[in-house]
């Protein structure tokens, strides 16, 4: 709306006093909301319509094409099955919803308690810190049945190894944000006779406090694969153990139905910890 | 009655400004590619409640000068004293600013004013008081509960300013505190800084590249040139206190100055 005919002149007098004329409110507020309706949504709706033209395509090709269910279920099929059999599938999902959280918890405490003792310990550091970043070339699934051995095939063997694949992006991530603090403050610290481990309550924890949660936010999704490959070992009970039975009897379906729920827990899971980031942000993201 | 180990000691019997000695100090450290000399020599003497600036090219060794001072690096050789004690620790008489905040990004800005007393013991009602009447002075007091996320480059340096005075430190060591800010904001911390200062004329160590700055805020500069990182002058400040924005267009002060620009100059490039 501003156009070089509507421009003040600068005179000499107050410029703050003359303004260039508002443009009319009705427009402006009609504009904004068309902006805002499609800004807000696009993001919601564009990647939902993809995922759901996407299954479209899925359930048009194995009906038109005619594909056996025993080779790939149609999402329909998939769904019918899941209704079916969902009481039972929410029984098999609890040992490795349990399981996961277990695993998680350890990896967090234990990876947040190594990350302090490297940075607050320079021995420990040189000590640890090479080893601990080595233990991540192991191809680690590839142990999962020393586990076994070792642990024999109950739930704690299960939770070790999903604690053994999920702790290293803890300790990293808290490894940055407790390194992360400023030079100068940590001078500041020193410059007024604090204690160490009031440095770390204090000032390194919470500023490392974001960087933690993007290590728990991979540590979760990780805790559950670990669970799993653990329950495909063992083969007790459990969504892993469903799918491997449902695979060994060539119940496709059923296969599909397991991994919709392990996607669902795990979404879950995942935002528990979203939703304990953002309340620990209020408080510590600055 | 220096360099009492707890600052709740230090407080009851303290000159209101401290003063500092350097003689023969150097610092060479050790790194991975062999010894880097940061500082050759330098040697000054800074009387109580005096602003001492300290003016050099970027690597001549004034910030490691500063933390020697400070007790947080040890000397290679000579000594520090303050008010005749050797400096052999980190000195909780000293009062920091560095060129960042460095704010506790989750701390409201009265908290982080109170930083140095909380790090180190229970913060008391005296020490409440103290943080209000100093953020009054720095004009921050209806800001208070602010995190510094909402305050600008400025207030938030003044916050800096106002912790560095909770603990009514002897020294007040400054690493160039205002180099990270805009121009215009930078002009009005000097005036503040140097308003701030004559109410309370602690000894001061100020670090920076600015030679208008220095000249505006010092009694002394003192002037640090590179390879070898020495003192290279010390040059007293004619301008009467308060200081008012009208120096600058003394003559004198230009000519200081040129004088300075030309002395910094002199010395040899960072390769």
């Amino acid at each position: 709306m501003t156009s070089p005919a509507s421009a003040t002149p600068f005179d000499g007098r107050d410029p703050s006093v003359t303004r260039p004329a508002e443009p009319p409110r009705a427009t402006a507020a009609r504009r904004g909301l068309a902006a805002l309706s499609t800004a807000r949504l696009r993001p919601v709706v564009l990647p939902v319509v993809t995922a759901a033209l996407m299954i479209a395509a899925w359930e048009a090709v194995v009906r038109l094409r005619e594909i056996p269910e025993v080779l790939l279920p149609a999402p329909s099929a998939v769904a019918a099955r899941l209704w079916e059999t969902l009481p039972f599938l929410l029984g098999q999902a609890v040992p490795t919803t349990l399981e996961t959280i277990a695993g998680f918890a350890i990896s967090t405490l234990l990876g947040i308690a190594l990350a302090v003792m490297v940075t607050a310990s320079r021995l420990a550091r040189e000590a640890f810190y090479p080893n601990i970043v080595f233990f991540q070339l192991i191809p680690k699934i590839a142990l999962a049945p020393l586990f076994i051995v070792w642990l024999g095939i109950g739930s704690s063997s299960r939770i070790t190894f999903s604690v053994f694949i999920s702790f290293f992006p803890v300790v990293v991530a808290t490894l940055t944000g407790l390194t992360s603090v400023d030079r100068d403050l940590l001078r500041l610290c020193r410059a007024v006779g604090a204690r160490g481990v009031r440095v770390y309550t204090q000032v390194r924890f919470p500023a490392a406090v974001p960087h933690i949660f993007s290590g728990l936010k991979i540590a979760i999704t990780f805790a559950m694969i670990g669970v799993i490959v653990g329950e495909f070992i063992t083969a007790q009970a459990g969504l892993g153990y469903m799918i491997l039975f449902a695979a060994s009897q060539a119940e496709m379906a059923l296969i599909f139905a397991s991994i919709v729920l392990l996607c669902v827990i795990g979404l879950g899971l995942y935002a528990l910890v979203v939703l304990a980031e953002r309340i620990a942000l209020r408080r510590y993201g600055g | 009655m220096m360099a009492a180990p707890v600052a709740g000691q230090a407080a009851a019997a303290r000159p209101p400004a401290s003063a500092i000695a350097a003689s023969g100090v150097r610092k060479v450290y050790s790194t991975a590619s062999g010894p880097v000399e940061a500082v050759a020599e330098a040697s000054f003497e800074i009387a109580q409640g005096e602003f001492v600036s300290i003016l050099g090219p970027s690597g001549c060794g004034k910030s490691t000068l500063m933390l020697m001072v400070a007790g947080l690096e040890a000397t290679t050789a000579g000594a520090i004293t303050v008010d005749g004690m050797p400096v052999t620790g980190p000195q909780i008489e000293a009062g920091m600013m560095f060129q960042d905040p460095t704010l506790l990004p989750w701390r409201s800005v009265l908290d982080n004013v109170l930083f140095p007393v909380f790090m180190s013991r229970t913060v008391t009602p005296e020490d409440r008081a103290r943080a209000e009447q100093l953020l009054r002075m720095v004009d921050l007091w209806p800001f208070r509960d602010k995190r510094p996320r909402e305050l600008s480059g400025g207030m938030r340096q003044r916050v800096a300013l106002a912790r560095a005075l909770i603990q009514d430190p002897g020294i007040l060591l400054m690493d160039e505190p205002f180099s990270a800010l805009d121009a215009i904001t930078r002009d009005e911390m000097g005036l503040s800084l140097a308003r701030i200062w004559d109410s309370s004329r602690k000894t001061a160590i100020f670090i920076t590249h600015s030679i208008r700055e220095a000249i505006f805020l010092s009694d002394r500069i003192l002037v640090m040139g590179r390879r070898p990182s020495t003192i290279i002058e010390d040059v007293r400040v004619p301008f009467p206190r308060p200081r008012r924005p009208e120096v600058e267009a003394d003559p004198a002060f230009n000519a200081l100055y040129l004088h300075l620009k030309a002395s910094i100059h002199r010395s040899p490039p960072l390769q």
